[in-house]
């Protein structure tokens, strides 16, 4: 039996690879991205997502929870994410009616999952399909592997969404179960790269080519962030190694925008803000790359 | 940046641009204050037979109608009597009170249009002549035949008017304009009295034709207008005589026209307060099939496509026929149009639709031709006398099987869920049998002032048998006379059920009345359960086939009861789903009801038609769509809606159009009948709400229509705004 720790799976979903897609989250990633869409799925540890404004202070929480990190003080409900050890007691059946406190997770059989993605099979019709995100889905590998290879034998069409860290050695089997690789160029600098999200850019890079040399089909998407990554330099870089590959079919851009905060904030932990790019700065990173004879896809179309 | 987003194309001329921006700002509608009714003077006018009471009233019409104008159209015709927009023949007889009901107009039909443009009015003049030559020796049906001449006289003189006033206006103009004019007046000089020669005599004569009906009062639908002009666009571009360019601004008019009577405020005194300033029941059908089987989608499909792109005119409500088969070229062009928002286009699917009809007992040929009345509810066009009947089977559970409005403490009979459930299909089985057992005329669109005087000759010449059984639409001429049951708040029902099934009969937390006492006191002091309920368990619209069980089991039982008398006394029951607004108001379903099973308070706006209970759906669009399609709706041939509202962001670009593409496609492919999905962000709609000014142009499917955002009330606005948004 292999397992899968999901935070979400998510269906109809237009921007995750060709077509109608159902995109399934997984939780744990190795490296932690400052500005992460998806807080809830970066510790592969089980987690609670609290909802303070739905709490109703029936207490029922502080009853079941072993560690103290939920407790009652003056009749109030109080939690503490720090205490919390994943025991999930809290999140069980009839403990909290208010729905204030959620599992950021469940543990599914892979055989379940991939029940689940096919449920959505008629949508896929066209060009549709599965598409494994995270988090980063090569931190649960057999679990991975096991889904990706059972869509296919479903002649599923497969993606998966990876940030490139993970070991060359998985790249022969990846290759045979996933047709299309959204491969995150978060950054080009170095150093920058390795402050803010903790990744190693050589990685990154030589996993890239890896794929690419041996056939694999990609797609180039780079987050922008003002104050962070939006300079010439990067640009130019993105363009240098786009023209290293050979089946690399686009640059993507994903401008930034603040959508993890909230889940940060229900995970207890502080949430880094930063600024949203207006629409010129986006311009002109996405003309600099079509300047350098790359096909940009800006908000779902190409440029 | 603006070029990288999603921008309406531009197509049509400036000129036609500038007037449709005008009809789009109400300028036509709130011209209609300008000419309130026709007037007549006559001490003996309620001493005539109704008969010539009636054509009295068209006579004075057709003498005193304003005739609007404007210059810059391409085509002519107008309903200008403010009257009219009551549903009411716009007429008012010596000095009685302006909103006065002498004669109500009628709506909920496609008349047969088609007729009129392949034969002329000259055709139908000829149909009267030979149906009086059947009828010579009965009196009554003579008269009616006769009444229809007198009609078509009044029709023709209607005509003749506007074409004077037309030279009038080509005498005081000059240039460009004078130009339109001589084009207008040579277009509308031979139609609709002739058949239509050519693709533009046939917008004018369709257009004209539907404007006399709503000049009288009535709100016909226009029906598959493709299907009626694309053989005429075909011959004229195949000879050269018009231009792709030209029939698109022709069709434009078209949408421009049609906007004349909206006020961009509630729509008219005869809808509902609040209901937004779209629902003039002006439906139009794209697509589809011909009697034959085969694809209608032509040309005019896509032109008029364009328009709606362009214009976002959605006083039209457009509902495109398509299938599992469809050339992904149509169900491209639909996506694109759809993505912008505004809730014009919605789909039906012939794959169940069609089978539906011949399930339900019409004819292959009929089945194929369908079309729908001022919603969706479809129907056989051009024979069918329609109405809908508004049934609460929430209420039914709630009143008459829990007894939840009944004083004192529950004392209920039923020892199983079994026995809960089976009285509840009892009731709804003699519910249904005492409504069809009403008199016909009870049930239609008639005036409490009596059945007698419920005739309209001009929308009779236009439904079969009409003319040849020689008897009025509302009189036993219809071909077919349809009385739809349609149930609302099954999904809520349902949800009800289960909660009943789930805390008394499986967790056995209480016992039935016990609970029931909880629900009777609007679950005062029972947060606690009540959260539970509602939120802990898992309703229809998830894509779970053991938590749509009950909804899938009642869908069964009540389209199974209603099938039990498919006909009595030559009027037909086809089984539907809707509540078209009615969970709202304080005056209909909602009003009525009490607190609910499933963890609703009184009060709560609960589920739109077949839609799940606001906050039920958790899983996504494309669950949605798999337990709605589950329910089986091959046994609902008078349909239902399904309404889905996605953000913005999930729709746009390519990607955005690939996906609604693989929706519309997976919607028929799992059995779907018809689907109204919306393009508008949920804070769009809250700062719409608060900033109304700002938002003058925003529209949003309400239910089986369009209407401006603004122009709906804030109980209409919540129910917009509690549909789930599918964001992704």
């Amino acid at each position: 039996m292999m397992q899968l720790e999901i935070t979400d799976i998510q269906r109809g979903c237009t921007h995750d690879g060709p077509g109608l897609r159902t995109t399934v989250f997984l939780k744990g990633c190795p490296i932690h991205c400052a500005w992460c869409h998806n807080p809830e799925t970066q510790r592969i540890k089980k987690e609670i997502l609290y909802r303070r404004e739905n709490c109703m202070n029936c207490l029922h929480c502080t009853q079941v929870c072993p560690a103290h990190a939920h407790r009652e003080e003056n009749s109030k409900h109080v939690y503490s994410p720090d205490l919390c050890i994943g025991c999930m007691k809290c999140t069980e059946e009839n403990v909290c009616p208010a729905g204030a406190i959620n599992a950021a997770s469940k543990t599914m059989e892979v055989s379940e999952v991939l029940e689940q993605v096919l449920l959505d099979r008629v949508f896929y019709r066209r060009k549709g399909g599965l598409t494994v995100s995270g988090g980063e889905p090569t931190m649960q590998q057999d679990g991975l592997f096991a889904l990706l290879e059972g869509a296919k034998a479903e002649g599923i069409s497969t993606c998966i969404e990876t940030c490139g860290v993970f070991s060359e050695s998985i790249i022969p089997r990846l290759l045979s179960c996933v047709d299309l690789f959204l491969y995150d160029i978060k950054d080009t600098d170095e150093a920058r790269l390795k402050a803010n999200t903790g990744a190693d850019l050589s990685q990154v890079v030589s996993n890239l080519l890896a794929i690419d040399s041996k056939g694999g089909a990609s797609v180039m998407r780079c987050i922008l962030i003002p104050e962070v990554n939006m300079d010439t330099v990067h640009m130019e870089k993105v363009a240098e190694l786009f023209h290293e590959l050979s089946h690399c079919q686009y640059v993507e851009l994903l401008p930034y925008h603040p959508y993890g905060l909230s889940k940060t904030e229900q995970l207890g932990r502080k949430a880094m803000r930063y600024r949203q790019p207006e629409e010129s700065e986006i311009a002109c990173f996405a003309e600099g790359l079509m300047a350098r004879g790359i096909p940009v896809k800006l908000y779902g179309t190409l440029l | 940046m603006e070029q990288y987003s999603q921008k309406r194309p531009c197509r049509l001329s400036e000129s036609t641009r500038t007037l449709a921006k005008r009809a789009k700002a109400g300028e036509f509608g709130r011209g209609l204050k300008e000419h309130f009714s026709a007037y007549i003077e006559d001490a003996d006018f309620y001493q005539m037979p109704v008969r010539r009471q009636y054509n009295a009233c068209v006579g004075a019409i057709v003498e005193q109608d304003a005739l609007r104008l404007t210059d810059g159209e391409w085509l002519a015709g107008s309903a200008s009597f403010e009257k009219a927009t009551y549903h009411l023949v716009p007429i008012c007889v010596n000095q009685g009170a302006p909103d006065e009901e002498i004669f109500e107009g009628d709506s909920h039909l496609t008349p047969d249009f088609h007729k009129v443009l392949k034969y002329g009015i000259r055709g139908i003049e000829e149909e009267i002549k030979r149906s009086k030559a059947v009828h010579v020796n009965e009196p009554d049906e003579l008269d009616f035949l006769e009444q229809l001449q007198v009609t078509l006289e009044h029709f023709k003189r209607w005509h003749q008017r506007f074409l004077t006033a037309i030279d009038e206006r080509i005498r005081q103009t000059e240039g460009e304009v004078q130009l339109r004019w001589q084009i207008v007046r040579r277009n509308l000089t031979n139609v609709p009295y002739e058949h239509a020669a050519n693709f533009v005599e046939a917008v004018q004569s369709l257009w004209f034709t539907f404007a006399f009906l709503r000049a009288l009062g009535s709100w016909p639908a226009v029906g598959r207008i493709d299907y009626m002009l694309g053989d005429y666009l075909e011959q004229d571009l195949a000879k050269g005589v018009i231009t792709i360019e030209d029939a698109r601004e022709y069709l434009a008019h078209f949408w421009i026209k049609g906007s004349e009577w909206d006020t961009l405020r509630n729509a008219a005194r005869w809808n509902r307060e609040g209901s937004g300033n779209g629902q003039l029941f002006q439906n139009v059908v794209l697509g589809g099939q011909d009697a034959e089987g085969n694809d209608v989608s032509n040309l005019v499909t896509y032109l008029i496509l364009d328009v709606i792109e362009e214009l976002a005119i959605a006083v039209y409500p457009v509902s495109v026929r398509i299938s599992s088969h469809s050339p992904e070229k149509l169900v491209r062009r639909v996506a694109e149009v759809m993505r912008f928002g505004g809730g014009i286009l919605a789909v039906y699917n012939d794959d169940i639709v069609i089978p539906a009809l011949m399930k339900f007992g019409y004819s292959k040929e009929e089945a194929c031709l369908y079309a729908n009345d001022g919603c969706w509810e479809v129907q056989i066009p051009g024979k069918t006398n329609f109405a809908y009947w508004g049934w609460d089977v929430l209420c039914t559970l709630q009143t008459s099987v829990l007894q939840l409005k009944k004083e004192g403490a529950s004392d209920l009979p039923y020892q199983s869920f079994e026995e809960l459930y089976n009285a509840y299909i009892e009731v709804l089985r003699k519910e249904f049998l005492q409504m069809t057992e009403m008199n016909p005329m009870y049930t239609a669109n008639v005036l409490p002032m009596g059945a007698e005087r419920a005739m309209n000759p001009a929308m009779a010449m236009l439904v079969d048998d009409c003319i040849a059984r020689g008897k009025d639409y509302s009189q036993g001429g219809a071909h077919y006379c349809v009385r739809s049951p349609h149930a609302g708040g099954l999904p809520d029902a349902a949800n009800a059920l289960r909660a009943i099934q789930y805390v008394v009969y499986e967790k056995k937390w209480m016992t039935l009345n016990a609970f029931m006492d909880i629900v009777k006191n609007d679950w005062e002091g029972q947060e606690e359960l009540r959260l539970h309920v509602r939120k802990g368990l898992t309703y229809y619209g998830n894509g779970d086939a053991s938590s749509d069980a009950m909804m899938k089991r009642l869908f069964a039982d009540y389209t199974g009861l209603v099938a039990e008398r498919r006909s009595y006394r030559g009027m037909l029951f086809p089984a539907g789903i809707s509540t078209f607004g009615r969970q709202i108001g304080d005056d209909w379903f909602k009003g009525k009801r009490t607190a609910n099973p499933d963890g609703h308070k009184k009060g709560e706006i609960l589920s739109n038609n077949i839609d799940p209970t606001p906050g039920t759906d958790v899983s996504g669009a494309t669950a949605l769509l798999r337990s709605y399609g589950s329910l089986g709706m091959i046994d609902l041939p008078g349909g239902t809606a399904l309404c889905v509202r996605f953000s913005g962001a999930t729709v746009r670009g390519e990607d955005g159009v690939e996906g609604l593409m693989d929706f519309l496609y997976a919607f028929c492919d799992l059995g779907g009948h018809f689907i109204q999905p919306d393009v508008v962000d949920t804070e769009t709609l809250k700062d719409a709400q608060k900033n109304p000014e700002k938002y003058s142009n925003l529209n949003v499917r309400v239910t089986g229509w369009s209407a401006r955002f603004a122009s709906l009330n804030a109980e209409w606005q919540q129910m917009i705004i509690e549909r789930s948004e599918n964001n992704y």
